[in-house]
């Protein structure tokens, strides 16, 4: 349609406004690689003491950062706008979305570029390389084809998740916490099996707040591993249906958002 | 700088923090779950041995530290953009045409934002971990003492990072990437999330020769019992001469932001 | 077609905010909950009028007086409570998306260009955004920079220019698509006389040549004055005058003053039929007089004849005191 080559053109217009500052860019890249380097230091620093966590070994940890980090990767580079919507709906800025022939949903999606999706996929296929390499995984053409399906239902998820409490904005208006929290705290919980947790807070995080379809349970699948906790056979195949139905009540809860700003105003 | 003045600045920076309690709030929620999962991984990690202590920690030990050191970093939340947001709106150069020390100012807005968060976040997060958890302290009056005295001096370091971190603001258009780095290393080599007990040999070399273990692991090996009376006291020296290396680097710092400011005019 | 004479339609339209307290903290938002004091404002409160095409409107009144709020509801942004509004001949709020490939909106105080690329970025991307052809984009864009004078300009970054400069390029902005009807929310706030009499001389021209639609709110009453025709005045949501601005002026010409200089003071003026001194200062002074029984040629030739006088000038009555009037009520308004 020719509504996506609109919001192509946008997109690329929002890199173009990146590129302006171009020294920074590469910088901003290193340090977030530094920052991640040393999130994996303090867990290379425990595996090293303790040789594994609740049964995955060093390679299996390092593939199952590595399906999280291509998924916060590249929903960086689609949501990453989303961040920070408040400051759009209190300045005033979404009028003028509003007034333009487009969805408003593609305009806020479409009009950042997020630079650091570029160190989420270094850190990706560097941890897919060594994480393949040191848990032996047997890479059959099934698996292949599957990775990328995985990744596509993990960016849903997180999108999803993203979005959702981004349309809070539309009521709350200012939600900068609210978002820093569910947007990059959590992300913490997926760092580690999620089996190292009570039997509540993987209930929570299988069925409630699903971020461990976003690595959790396809690792399984992938590891050719036995499950524990919550997991059954399915749960290993879930994350595209749980990112489609993820995604789909996000898009009805900005709908909603955005109904009620065209009601009450800001 | 007199007293009466810091406690001035102090309870403004305070009552700028009450307005945002929505926010806090959400910040407990964001510690509590950081806590959590930390706790939650070490009891996996250590029930995956036979041996109940490890690097000199039995479990109750280290959910102890991993409780506290969360409390005592949590404490220490500072705002480490005001000295950049200072520099993008040019209200820099009111600093320098007050009679007082910007550093001492400095500090004071620190200490406001930091004891509203104490108060408001760490001690719910407190009374719940203990609640949820085995925690054990020993109660010597001496060694609360010792400890309070060498977080004083454990949150003078944090507020100097800060400042340095900010200060490059005369310097750099855009500091996030040295925020990111400055992050990464305060929670990595400060102990903020696995003690440097666990450190691998080669890092402690390293690790002794940066100031960060002083601002959040040694007080807090203070309070749990893991170092001892007389040990305490020299962490507390050896605190205090970081205080004076990066006390130098600051003034440094700052008498070369001011000559570039006064050259540059903002 | 009668009907597509008429560009926007306007008919008991109305809009209810609900603000009622929602409660301070969470303690106070748990509260609310359950209970609220329920208070419900009317911005705007059935209103009507119809603009036909060409017009040139004012689109006044005070702050909360219901001017944005229907400005809103027109461009698609807000969602009426009641009532019915059509802009060529779109509803607005039923088909956002069509209407807004039909309309122009330059917010005053908020630019629609992307802040850090060049002014010829901006344009080129609401081109492909507003769907408009290369050849029609380049004719426009010239037409633009003729009366605008964009050419130094297109390769800033917006970031970069004065505030003049960004509104020239705001409103350039808003006709790339050549829209019929054109919305303007305070757009020469903040500029300096030369800004404003150039940006007032190109939103005439386009009225008169193009024959765009334009609606205007301003607090600026000599854009009134020098561009718009016709007066709609809102008061507390509701319509205080609807007419012709200049009719305005006329009901009101009672208001002309007559300002007076003498070679030195110590005159006074007494004795001239239907003549009141209102103001005195130094060797001014200021009089008006009553224009029905007496005309202002007697009234002025009475005072040269019978005093010396330095200099003598007649004061229109300006729209900014004829509606700071009215706004006090201590105006009639004249029945349209």
């Amino acid at each position: 349609m020719e509504s996506i080559k609109i919001y192509l053109t946008l997109f690329t217009t929002s890199i173009k406004a990146r590129m302006e500052y171009k020294a920074s860019f590469l910088f901003y890249v290193f340090a977030i690689l530094s920052f991640y380097a040393g999130q994996f230091g303090l867990l290379f620093i425990l595996l090293n003491r303790f040789h594994e966590i609740k049964g995955w070994s060093v390679g299996e940890m390092v593939f199952l950062y590595s399906l999280q980090a291509f998924a916060f990767g590249f929903t960086n580079l689609i949501f990453s706008q989303l961040v920070n919507f408040d400051k759009m709906i209190v300045d005033g800025e979404f009028d003028r979305v509003l007034v333009r022939p487009l969805s408003p949903l593609g305009q806020v999606i479409f009009s950042k570029f997020e630079v650091s999706t570029a160190a989420h996929l270094i850190i990706g296929f560097t941890a897919l390389y060594f994480g393949s390499c040191y848990a032996n995984i047997e890479w059959t053409l099934y698996k292949v084809i599957l990775f990328p399906v995985i990744v596509t239902g993990g960016v849903l998820i997180a999108g999803g998740i993203r979005l959702m409490v981004t349309a809070v904005a539309f009521w709350t208006l200012r939600n900068r916490s609210l978002v820093h929290t569910v947007i990059f705290s959590s992300k913490e919980f997926i760092n580690y099996p999620v089996n190292i947790y009570n039997m509540g807070m993987q209930f929570f995080l299988t069925f409630v707040f699903p971020i461990a379809f976003i690595n959790f349970y396809p690792a399984h699948f992938f590891l050719d591993r036995s499950g524990a906790g919550l997991l059954h056979p399915s749960l290993e195949m879930g994350t595209p249906i749980v990112g489609i139905v993820v995604i789909t009540i996000s898009i009805f809860s900005w709908k909603a958002g955005v109904n009620h700003y065209q009601s009450t105003g800001s | 700088m007199n007293p009466k003045l810091f406690i001035k600045f102090v309870s403004v920076s305070f009552q700028k923090q009450v307005t945002y309690r929505f926010d806090c709030f959400v910040g407990i929620v964001n510690g509590f779950l950081y806590v959590f999962i930390f706790t939650s991984l070490w009891k996996a990690l250590y029930s995956q041995f036979d041996t109940t202590v490890h690097n000199g920690y039995t479990l109750t030990a280290i959910v102890t530290y991993a409780v506290l050191v969360m409390a005592v970093r949590i404490s220490f939340t500072m705002d480490d953009s005001i000295i950049y947001r200072k520099v993008m709106d040019g209200s820099i150069s009111m600093e320098l045409i007050r009679p007082t020390s910007f550093f001492f100012m400095n500090l004071a807005e620190n200490v406001g934002h930091s004891l509203f968060h104490m108060m408001a976040r760490t001690v719910p997060i407190v009374v719940i971990s203990v609640l949820l958890f085995d925690i054990y302290i020993p109660l010597e009056v001496i060694r609360i003492l010792l400890f309070l005295v060498s977080c004083i001096a454990g949150y003078i370091l944090v507020s100097m990072m800060n400042f340095i971190a900010g200060l490059l603001s005369f310097w750099f258009i855009e500091i996030f990437p040295f925020l990111l780095f400055k992050y990464a290393f305060y929670t990595f080599f400060s102990g903020g999330i696995v003690p440097i007990d666990f450190f691998p040999e080669f890092l402690k070399p390293v690790v002794a020769l940066l100031p960060f273990q002083y601002m959040l692991y040694f007080p807090t090996t203070i309070l749990i019992g893991r170092a001892s009376l007389a040990d305490a006291q020299s962490i507390i020296v050896a605190q205090l001469i970081w205080i004076v290396i990066m006390g130098v680097i600051c003034h440094l710092m700052w008498g070369a932001g001011k000559k570039k400011l006064i050259i540059q005019g903002g | 077609m009668e009907q597509n004479k008429i560009a926007i339609k306007v008919k008991d339209l109305s809009k209810d905010f609900d603000i009622s307290e929602s409660g301070r903290g969470f303690s106070g938002k748990l509260k609310a909950l359950f209970y609220r004091k329920r208070k419900i404002i009317t911005a705007v409160d059935g209103i009507d009028f119809e603009i036909k095409r060409g017009e040139f409107v004012g689109y006044v009144g005070e702050n909360g007086a219901g001017k944005s709020t229907t400005i809103k509801m027109l461009t698609g942004i807000l969602v009426p409570t009641s009532g019915s509004a059509e802009v060529n001949g779109i509803v607005p709020f039923k088909e956002r998306k069509k209407n807004a490939a039909k309309i122009g909106v330059v917010f005053g105080q908020r630019t629609q260009l992307w802040w850090d690329l060049p002014v010829r970025e901006s344009f080129d991307l609401l081109r492909v955004i507003f769907r408009v052809s290369r050849t029609d984009f380049l004719s426009q864009i010239k037409k633009l920079d003729n009366a605008l004078g964009l050419k130094p300009l297109m390769d800033m970054p917006v970031r970069k220019l004065s505030l003049g400069q960004r509104m020239r390029c705001d409103i350039a902005a808003s006709l790339i698509h050549n829209p019929p009807v054109l919305f303007l929310d305070e757009p020469t706030i903040g500029l300096d006389v030369l800004a404003k009499e150039s940006i007032r001389n190109f939103l005439a021209e386009i009225n008169r040549d193009e024959g765009t639609t334009i609606i205007l709110t301003t607090h600026d009453m000599n854009d009134i004055e020098q561009l718009c025709k016709r007066l709609i005045i809102l008061e507390e949501g509701k319509i205080m005058y609807d007419g012709e601005t200049e009719l305005l002026k006329q009901k009101f010409v009672h208001e002309k003053v007559i300002e007076v200089e003498f070679y030195d003071d110590g005159n006074t003026i007494q004795g001239i039929p239907g003549v009141t001194v209102v103001r005195e200062q130094g060797c001014k002074k200021w009089l008006t007089f009553d224009n029905d029984n007496y005309g202002i040629g007697e009234v002025i030739g009475t005072i040269a004849s019978r005093y010396k006088i330095k200099d003598i000038s007649v004061n229109e009555p300006s729209v900014e005191s004829i509606i700071r009037n009215i706004y006090n009520n201590s105006a009639m308004l004249p029945t349209t």
